[in-house]
């Protein structure tokens, strides 16, 4: 949009109180990108991540009035969507679709994929897509709140008092949920290690 | 003998697998998209008649999730029924009981006139006059002793 860059959220906030429905837009296409991961991730389904997505940016539009800033507006949407997201996988209970997305071509790129592709250490050469869906069923078999803290942690590399502050825990819960679930991954996902 | 399970790969493998979910991405052009569809449903929102019809709709929907069954309601009738049935019932026995104050209530006898009860008290209602028969007087019992002798039973005027 019109917008700099570098025009700071609080800015943008004020905007938005004071009845400028287009820096609320412009926050919009600042966030949508990092929460559609972070949904996506903690439904494994493209379509739930839209919907959810799209009521977690009106209800904070609706909110934000009564928005105080005690917290930073990132911390404040991250909120917001862990909660919702959490309410919506909780009434979804176990039954569920995934619905994944395309890898993007640029992992190829990655020195991390290329590494585990080309060398026999530590994990097996894997095909991608297989990778992708082994990933994402291993993550379904977290409780949501453990995945929540995986995903804000291991994929979308927050510090532990972030993931904290989001999920309104102490570090030293967010550090023990942390643990519990690599414990858990380790064994779904024992078939990559090359034997 | 339960297995002691010592799990294959490290926490640094799992990080480094999960990391490689960063690269899954929504099609091409949805953010977007996803920002024209967030306007339109804003300009939908906006053309809403009310907070009121908002707060009614956010009531809809809260009830759409509690849902009651079908029972309760016959047990609420059932409630409204019996209690409606016992507040009438005590209303009556309420005035029954009223009764015998009332009668209580009557005034004391005098001492030139004394009545005695000889049956139940019932409803007195305007009846006619009743003559007694003659013939029967002396056989059927008084219905009232009186210290005085009746007007009917007195001897005649004669001037």
């Amino acid at each position: 949009m019109d917008e700099a860059p570098d025009t700071p959220d609080t800015e943008l906030v004020a905007r938005t109180k004071a009845g400028d429905p287009s820096a609320f837009d412009e926050l919009v296409i600042r966030y949508s990108p990092r929460l559609y991961g972070l949904v996506y991730n903690m439904t494994s389904n493209h379509e739930d991540t839209n919907d959810l997505l799209q009521e977690i940016f009106a209800k904070a539009y609706r909110a934000i009035g009564g928005f105080q800033e005690k917290s930073s507006f990132y911390t404040w949407m991250h909120t917001i969507a862990v909660n919702r997201t959490l309410n919506f996988l909780k009434k979804r209970g176990r039954s569920y679709n995934i619905s994944l997305n395309d890898v993007d071509a640029a992992v190829e790129n990655d020195p991390e994929f290329i590494e585990l592709t080309s060398t026999p250490d530590p994990v097996r050469e894997a095909n991608l897509n297989e990778l992708q869906k082994k990933l994402n069923e291993a993550l379904l078999k977290l409780s949501p709140k453990h995945r929540a803290v995986v995903t804000m942690f291991d994929i979308q590399g927050m510090p532990h008092a972030e993931i904290a502050r989001i999920m309104n825990v102490s570090e030293g819960t967010v550090r023990s949920r942390l643990f519990y679930a690599h414990r858990e991954l380790q064994n779904y996902l024992e078939e990559f290690r090359k034997p | 003998m339960k297995e002691n399970h010592t799990p294959k790969l490290s926490e640094d493998d799992v990080s480094r697998l999960l990391r490689f979910k960063r690269y899954e991405m929504p099609p091409p052009g949805f953010h977007e998209d996803f920002l024209r569809e967030f306007q339109r449903r804003q300009r939908l929102e906006s053309m809403r008649p009310n907070w009121w019809q908002r707060f009614k709709e956010a009531v809809e929907e809260v009830l759409d999730r509690v849902r009651v069954p079908g029972y309760a309601y016959a047990t609420v009738g059932l409630f409204a029924v019996a209690s409606g049935a016992w507040i009438m019932s005590s209303d009556e026995i309420g005035v029954a009981g009223s009764q015998p104050v009332a009668l209580a209530a009557a005034p004391a006898p005098s001492q030139e006139l004394k009545l005695e009860l000889t049956s139940t008290p019932q409803t007195v209602l305007p009846n006619p006059v009743n003559i007694p028969d003659q013939r029967l007087v002396g056989t059927l019992p008084p219905r009232y002793l009186l210290q005085s002798r009746p007007a009917s039973e007195q001897e005649p005027f004669s001037f």
